[in-house]
């Protein structure tokens, strides 16, 4: 046996932690950027902490504890850009207000995250509504809330993300006054691994700034169009519990593009074109409120089920404002869902 | 930074009402205490009220938690190790709560008991047979081993009663089941509730032999922790038990490493991926199980039971009984017409392959 582990309190120190196996405190303060390598250490990062660098976990198996009052505010990154088998295991618990966003100058020329998560087995639970990860919007430029297994040139982990929990916590992408940007997602899930089995738990989220539908959009408020405010792609995830409610128009709230996918529980309105859009086999979407798409026009339909989807189920949820669902599957079963005007 | 900036200071951050060091009596008394990386052997935590933070890489044998609203932080890679009745984490208290850090291992070595005994658990990494606890772990890099089941609510008179395990990756261990009813998971008391939990490990066993671990009762079961009694056979009792969005692999190419397939030998029983004999009013919500063609069932031999939006990729059946629902789940074949079954896919075919699962 080793020594026994230590309490470090990191007053101010950022830089490079390699410790394993200690517990370490960043103290109250402002700190740059700051990555931490090592293995199996209890973390803790004490209320009023500021983190003004980008703040990155590619150790593995450290159980990190943030208390009230903590900004991230260039971004965090769990594991490596390119490798999910790096920063492996990590807990990330949220105990109260925290705040993680990304700075505009910092942006490179293709995708932003605020919070990427690549690193296998992650769990990052949130606090609730106090919890929020958000991104502004800037010119010609992709802003992503948050990814899990996406590296910073837009393309996907090549051996998918697998195993992660994401829950708690508010995600969004907002529009900066001035442009909207190329592209936004307030959450995109691994690309490339539709048909691979990532076992994701996705639950008890919000997506968007949760306010009431407004045609005129400014500075502060869910951005518009182009992509959407969630999308789905990895195999066999479960997406239980949310609540998206995104301002804008244009753009699918929620994309479920992974086969095997289970969309259960979950609160869908306020969004551009459809409330969701369903491309992938086999999956079940039940019990979801999904309504209230472009305007709460009655002539998009608040799901849309692909023609190249076999074998979904579509059943038990309230769509609206048109009163039928745009089903293009075979072998499935679509029905039991209270459609129309609300 | 200098070898000082490093320099012990327990109590700066948290302040904790005493510190241990490797090799010391861990305190059991109320109050909040810090446990630092060591060695402790066996615990007995039997006062109320005692809130300890453990570091990383602390080991144990076994530890039961006797008392009430204990709260156990254990850090990364802790290990309990143990070939004790009971559970090598026994929780026998109401209302406590035990976290596990990432990576952690809680395992029972031992052997389990014969079918349809009534211990309290021999072969369990986790028994809780007290009230309202939770048990939970940072994700599935926890793993949780026992020969009879990985963890379980249990009691004899039915008095363990809403207790929640989540996040937990459980299986049992290799070459040594049993006849009793081996299982990753046991709702076996009221109102049980496993949340996300894995099972990710099929076929305990390269032997593949009924009595050397074969015999998988199933990945989650409901009901009597031995044998298939019936609820009230004093053999636990899983009413009103749930399984959310929980997830097994008894694929044969689980990319966890199970070695073979299921067995397919005379043994009834040994290929489900949720049975539940002895679960009345349960439920099994949102939950994915991957078989890769290998037989993993889904019965609910019980009255008024609840199937909902689950995918089973499996080419054996779903059963229920009469009182049963089962809708908005994707299976292969129902092998009844009982109860409601509506909006489900039950395809009569294979559906999409997953290409790496």
């Amino acid at each position: 046996m080793p020594k026994y582990s230590q309490t470090i309190n990191l007053e101010g120190h950022s830089g490079i932690h390699s410790e394993e196996y200690e517990r370490i405190v960043f103290t109250r303060g402002n700190y740059t950027a700051v990555e931490i390598t090592g293995d199996y250490n209890v973390i803790i990062i004490n209320a009023g902490c500021r983190f003004d660098g980008r703040f990155i976990v590619s150790g593995n198996y450290n159980k990190i504890t943030i208390h009230n009052d903590v900004n991230f505010n260039n971004g965090i990154l769990i594991g490596a850009d390119t490798d999910a088998s790096v920063g492996v295991g990590n807990h990330i618990k949220c105990l109260g207000k925290t705040f993680v966003t990304r700075d505009p100058n910092d942006y490179n020329d293709h995708s932003n995250y605020a919070l990427q998560i690549n690193g296998n087995y992650t769990h990052w639970e949130g606090s609730g509504m106090n919890t929020k990860v958000a991104l502004q919007t800037a010119s010609s430029k992709r802003t992503y809330a948050c990814v899990i297994g996406r590296q910073a040139d837009g393309d996907a982990v090549s051996a998918p993300t697998k195993w992660c929990i994401l829950e708690k916590t508010n995600f969004m992408v907002l529009y900066d006054g001035s442009s909207h940007g190329a592209g936004k997602y307030a959450l995109l899930v691994s690309g490339s691994a539709s048909d691979i089995a990532c076992g994701h738990l996705i639950a008890g989220n919000w997506f968007g700034s949760l306010g009431e539908y407004d045609t005129s959009v400014s500075a502060g408020q869910d951005t518009t169009g182009g992509g959407g405010m969630v999308e789905l792609n990895a195999g066999t995830t479960r997406f239980v519990e949310n609540h998206i409610q995104p301002v804008y128009t244009g753009g699918i709230n929620l994309g479920v593009y992974g086969k095997r996918n289970i969309v259960l529980f979950n609160h869908v309105a306020h969004g551009g074109s459809y409330g969701l859009q369903l491309y992938q086999d086999n999956c079940v979407v039940s019990g979801n409120l999904i309504y209230w798409n472009d305007a709460k026009s009655s002539s998009t339909s608040s799901m849309n089920i692909g023609s190249g989807v076999d074998r979904a189920v579509v059943a038990g949820n309230r769509g609206g404002n048109r009163a039928s669902i745009t089903d293009n599957s075979t072998n499935s079963s679509v029905s039991n869902n209270e459609l129309g005007a609300l | 930074m200098s070898d000082n900036f490093f320099g012990n200071a327990p109590n700066h951050a948290m302040p904790y009402d005493s510190v241990t060091y490797n090799g010391g009596t861990v305190p059991v008394t109320a109050g909040y205490h810090l446990v630092k990386r060591g060695s402790y052997g066996s615990i007995d935590f039997n006062t109320d009220k005692c809130v300890v933070d453990f570091d990383a890489g602390c080991t144990f044998t076994n530890i039961e938690i006797s008392g009430d609203q204990i709260v156990l932080n254990f850090g990364p890679k802790t290990t309990l190790l143990a070939n004790v009745g009971g559970g090598t984490l026994a929780i026998t208290g109401d209302r406590n709560y035990v976290y596990f850090g990432p990576d952690s291992s809680i395992k029972d070595n031992g052997v389990p008991n014969a079918r349809n005994d009534q211990p309290d658990g021999n072969g369990m990494a986790v028994s809780v047979r007290g009230k309202y606890n939770t048990v939970e772990a940072a994700n599935w890099t926890t793993l949780f081993e026992g020969p009879h089941s990985a963890a379980a609510a249990y009691k004899n008179d039915g008095s363990a009663i809403h207790n929640t395990f989540k996040y937990l990756k459980g299986r049992n261990n290799a070459n040594n089941g049993s006849y009793v009813s081996t299982a990753s998971f046991h709702a076996s008391a009221p109102h049980t509730t496993f949340y996300n939990c894995l099972s990710d490990y099929a076929s305990p066993g390269a032997t593949n032999a009924e009595n050397a671990g074969g015999y998988k009762h199933g990945s989650f079961k409901l009901g009597p922790i031995a044998g298939t009694g019936s609820p009230s056979n004093g053999n636990g009792n899983g009413y009103g038990s749930k399984v959310l969005y929980c997830y097994a692999d008894m694929s044969g190419n689980s990319p966890y490493g199970s070695s073979s397939n299921l067995p397919t030998g005379s043994s009834a029983n040994n290929n489900f991926g949720v049975i539940n004999y002895g679960a009345q009013h349960s439920q099994v919500i949102g939950t994915y199980l991957d078989s890769d063609g290998e037989t993993a069932s889904l019965g609910m031999y019980e009255p008024s039971t609840l199937i909902y939006g689950c995918i089973w990729d499996s080419p054996s059946n779903m059963s229920q009984e009469t009182t049963g629902t089962c809708v908005a789940s994707i299976f292969k074949d129902p092998s009844n017409s009982n109860g409601t079954q509506e909006n489900n896919i039950a395809i009569g075919g294979s559906i999409t392959a997953l290409t790496n699962d």
